[in-house]
């Protein structure tokens, strides 16, 4: 590996260049946590990053600020173009920023189908009916959203699944469906927490595979956040290492793994 | 026979009316609210219609449009500036707050139109018709038929449309639906101008013929609430079905409550109590209600 390379990628990316999300110095605090202090990265247009750390590291409160659930003390966050922390939550699917939950976000009374197609209710116009009830341009725009979550499902796998009730599915099928539903937004950034906890080693495998095909086909960027080392030091293009609210390391996965400090802090607590 | 006939219309037009209560309390309560302030919505909705209809002569539809338009301004500002506010703070300041809603609201209709019986304006009275030797009540049959056509808009609505859709999102993972991009604030604001329509309707129906309106209509949401529990807490089909078995279980009782009291002493007004006794069997077998799902809350 070329040393400029190396050392291009542990730097936060330089003027002009191109640039998705760029977070700077956010700080997060609950009563007496520091739960993120002074963090700081960035990320590229169609770049899979990793962010790894033990538990209660700040991981999904890094994604909760994202998304603003969570608002920070100070920081910045731009993200193209705009300032996100002046955004809604709700505001967040038009601008392209979708997310998993680590502990399932499902409606889980709703079939897997209305599941993904409730996600699209940024894109579809304020009349639309859907179900089969329609008439006119209403039945040439639910058809396309339909459509899109069609092919969604297939992409993941879940098209036998499609009319069942979401809570009645087994655990990894709603990771699955998680993911589907988050694609279905058409996003240009996915946040995902965690996409293969309490997965099988086959259904990580499959997941992996998805999420490379979505960085090479959809052209997503990705945020993964997990735990599986092996997985993540695999398919990630940079690899960030928070350890109480602090980022420890941010660099390319082969100089992640054998930063000390990292290892210190993570690989040696036998998670590796 | 002709008797049970008879006792089964009018408890069918009574629970189709417990019904849209239910229905009422259920949307507002899948939003995390228990609002106990909707029989001062009823009130207000049927004292409207009332007085803008005897009182100032206008047009009994105009006077329900514009009562509906009232209750609905007034439940979405009152979402917005003030259950908004307290909602994070737990179930009991919203109890508290919708419970003390309803007690001003009350004395306020109780303070301005006195406490005597009087008409909700509509155009059809005692109207009715008779076939062989059952009576058909106009109030009933139109009870009968609204409740049907608002149940089945809604229900066409809640499962087909982008908004209904929505709401349904919101009701289960409030914070998944914004992730969706879902404007929460916007849909609860839905929510409660549909529940203040529906309960105004309702309260107006309800005290049409052979009732009539005083400043306890509103206590009759009280009422609803076994409708809501035995159908299943939060599921609006429950709503439905435990409306019109309430609805049922009250008149038919009240129908044969001499007979009743031949076998059992139940005295009189046992009407009130055999929607308690229809709900505790149905609990005793079905915990959840009718249609009520265990473990709906997010894991
Ligand atoms: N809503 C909250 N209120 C108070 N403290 C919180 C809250 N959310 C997170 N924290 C605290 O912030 C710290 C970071 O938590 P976070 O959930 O972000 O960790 P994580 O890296 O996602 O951990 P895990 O790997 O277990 O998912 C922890 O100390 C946690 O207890
Ligand atoms: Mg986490």
């Amino acid at each position: 590996m070329s040393q400029s390379l190396t050392s291009a990628s542990t730097l936060p990316a330089e003027p002009g260049q191109d640039v998705l999300l760029k977070a700077e110095d956010i700080t997060l605090k609950f009563k007496g946590v520091t739960a993120l202090n002074a963090v700081s990265f960035d990320v590229r247009p169609g770049e899979l990053f990793a962010v790894i750390g033990p538990n209660g590291a700040g991981k999904t409160s890094l994604f909760n600020v994202l998304t603003r659930v969570y608002q920070p003390i100070g920081g910045a966050i731009h993200y193209n173009g705009l300032d996100l922390l002046s955004l809604r939550t709700d505001k967040l699917a038009s601008v392209g920023i979708a997310r998993t939950f680590q502990n399932l976000g499902l409606f889980p009374l709703m079939s897997v189908l209305e599941n993904l197609l409730v996600c699209r209710h940024h894109l579809m116009k304020s009349g639309v009916v859907l179900g089969g009830l329609h008439f006119g341009l209403s039945a040439k725009e639910e058809r396309s959203h339909r459509a899109y979550c069609l092919e969604i499902a297939n992409l993941l796998g879940l098209t036998r699944w499609l009319e069942r009730t979401a809570r009645d599915l087994p655990y990894g099928i709603q990771k699955k469906i998680e993911l589907a539903r988050a694609l279905a937004m058409e996003p240009k950034l996915l946040l995902l927490d965690e996409p293969v906890a309490g997965m099988n080693h086959e259904e990580t495998e499959e997941i992996a595979q998805i999420i490379l095909t979505i960085q090479s086909q959809m052209k997503i960027a990705q945020v993964l956040v997990e735990h599986d080392m092996a997985m993540v030091m695999g398919i990630a293009d940079r690899v960030m290492v928070l350890d109480f609210g602090q980022r420890i390391a941010l660099g390319l996965p082969g100089e992640v793994q054998a930063n000390p400090e990292v290892i210190r802090a993570y690989l040696g607590d036998g998670d590796y | 026979m002709t008797t049970l006939l008879q006792l089964l219309i009018s408890g069918l037009a009574l629970g189709a009316i417990y019904s849209l209560v239910a229905l009422g309390f259920t949307i507002i309560f899948q939003a995390g609210i228990v609002n106990f302030a909707q029989g001062s919505f009823m009130l207000v909705g049927a004292y409207l219609t009332s007085w803008t209809t005897l009182n100032l002569g206008w047009n009994f539809f105009l006077s329900l449009l514009l009562a509906i338009a009232v209750t609905v301004i007034f439940g979405v500002l009152f979402d917005r500036f003030i259950l908004t506010h307290v909602h994070h703070t737990g179930h009991f300041t919203v109890i508290m707050i919708t419970f003390g809603l309803e007690i001003i609201l009350k004395s306020i209709v109780q303070a301005m139109a006195g406490i005597d019986l009087r008409g909700n304006g509509d155009l059809w009275g005692k109207a009715g018709f008779n076939i062989g030797e059952i009576r058909f009540n106009i109030n009933d049959l139109i009870a009968i038929g609204i409740s049907l056509v608002l149940l089945l808009v809604f229900f066409a609505v809640f499962k087909y449309s982008k908004q209904g859709i929505a709401m349904r999102a919101v009701a289960l993972d409030t914070e998944a639906a914004a992730a969706v991009g879902i404007n929460v604030p916007r849909v609860n604001a839905i929510t409660w101008a549909i529940f203040a329509a529906v309960t105004t309707i309702s309260g107006v129906l309800l005290a049409g013929f052979p009732r009539s309106l005083d400043t306890s209509l509103g206590d009759t949401a009280l009422r609803a609430l076994p409708a809501i529990v035995l159908g299943g807490l939060g599921s609006t089909s429950g709503a439905v079905v435990g409306g019109i078995v309430v609805g049922l279980a009250e008149v038919l009782v009240a129908g044969y409550g001499t007979e009743i009291n031949k076998f059992v002493p139940i005295g009189s007004g046992a009407q009130t109590v055999a929607p308690y006794v229809v709900l505790l069997i149905v609990l005793l077998v079905r915990p959840q209600g009718l249609f009520g799902k265990k473990g709906v809350e997010r894991v």
